[in-house]
């Protein structure tokens, strides 16, 4: 077979996956060869709207995902469909995807289309151990942002009452009287081991401030929760009310050492 | 950690009897997640193991008419006729081989003629599964979209 049997090879099978079918007035279904896991493959309908064509997946992607019971709404996976949407152009209204085929382009705006969905689709299908690891990213760049660097000290453990290192402090913040102790939940042995954490400081008498940041509040066992929220002072539900801890940590932990 | 469900398991899991609740069709409604657009045609009505060690499992799913082509990924790899079939309504059920080789376990899939709305995937999806119905049956309650446009829960 010659280089150019190849090429010709190659185009023919790729246009042969893609394919037209009417399905009623201005509007046809787009077979692509691309799919989910399952084998279903992504749709994409290419219909006439207030006279000019638009590529959809009339909702499909997102009823697709919702098998996988994962939330797509926010944190990390949210924001990595932001970033797929707008880096394709691809509008999302009420759950369907959709993009306006602009100057004839329908092979780019098929391209765009596909490429979109199937970055989305790749946020679902992420671990919970790859959504745990840039929960905790986020975590510490959230207290950077905020926090002074000479008062924060990351993976904190106390030499006197703790020598062995046992019960770590995931973000301590100094330069008040009562130095705060903020802690990154991600699942019910993390809830449990903050609670945990608290009662040793306690029980030596230190004096500390403490608050709480969820990945997920409602996916930690609600006893954890309960019993995390006997000992510390503030509970932030997830990353999402990113704007609400800030407010605290300025007013209510760093403002404390103004006093 | 998942598991392999081996066809003999997977065949007792569908034929057991499941007795649904007297207020069952009271409790179905639709999943406010980011999808908020709703297609009638293009649903999806699903049975899942949830396994001792919280490992989910789809044992079979009934899917509505979506626009594009489902293909059989095990079928189509060894070559064999008819692995894909396109704008139909189907069934995916969990297979043995398609867990065994490493696919999805609900990767296989057959068009059906069984069913052609959501109310009639619905009656054949409540025997497909054994589903029982309470004694006296649903049939004095609204269908699932005429409570959902009455807004219902």
């Amino acid at each position: 077979m010659t280089t150019a049997d190849i090429v010709r090879s190659f185009r023919e099978k790729v246009c042969r996956e893609i394919d037209l079918e009417a399905e009623g007035v201005d509007r046809y279904i787009v077979y692509t060869p691309f799919m989910f896991d399952d084998g279903d493959h992504f749709v994409v309908v290419l219909r006439r709207e207030n006279g000019q064509w638009v590529l959809s997946d009339e909702a499909h992607t997102f009823m697709h995902l919702s098998y996988s019971e994962v939330d797509l709404s926010q944190g990390t996976r949210a924001k990595i469909i932001d970033q797929a949407l707008s880096g394709n152009r691809v509008e999302s209204r009420t759950g369907e995807l959709k993009l306006a085929v602009a100057d004839d382009a329908f092979g780019d705006a098929l391209f765009s289309l596909v490429q979109a969905i199937s970055r989305i689709t790749s946020t679902a299908l992420w671990t919970r151990e790859r959504v745990k690891s840039t929960f905790e990213e986020d975590f510490r760049a959230l207290m950077q942002s905020v926090v002074p660097a000479e008062r924060l000290t990351f993976d904190y453990t106390d030499p006197q009452i703790d020598p062995g290192g046992i019960y770590p402090v995931d973000c301590r913040i100094n330069g008040m009287p009562r130095p705060c102790m903020v802690f990154a939940v991600a699942n019910d042995a993390k809830c449990r081991e903050a609670t945990i954490t608290c009662y040793h400081y306690e029980r030596h008498e230190r004096k500390f401030a403490s608050v709480a940041v969820f990945e997920d509040q409602t996916e930690v066992n609600r006893r954890a929760v309960a019993q995390l929220s006997d000992v510390a002072g503030k509970l932030f539900a997830s990353l999402g009310v990113r704007d609400r801890i800030e407010a605290y940590l300025r007013e209510e932990i760093l403002g404390a050492g103004r006093q | 950690m998942s598991r392999v469900l081996h066809e003999a398991e997977i065949a007792a899991l569908l034929t057991e009897r499941k007795p649904l609740p007297a207020n069952w069709r009271a409790r179905l409604s639709v999943k406010a997640k980011a999808n908020q657009a709703f297609r009638l045609l293009d649903f999806s009505l699903v049975l899942t193991l949830v396994d001792a060690d919280r490992a989910d499992y789809i044992l079979v799913r009934f899917n509505g008419r979506h626009p594009s082509q489902h293909t059989n990924k095990w079928e189509k790899l060894k070559k064999l006729p008819n692995a894909a079939f396109r704008n139909r309504f189907h069934i995916h059920r969990a297979t043995e081989r398609y867990q065994v080789d490493g696919f999805e376990i609900d990767g296989y899939a057959e068009p059906t003629d069984n069913y052609d709305s959501f109310e009639s995937a619905l009656e054949e999806f409540v025997a497909y599964v054994a589903l029982v119905l309470p004694a006296g049956g649903d049939s004095a309650g609204p269908t699932f979209w005429e409570s959902q446009e009455e807004g219902k829960p």
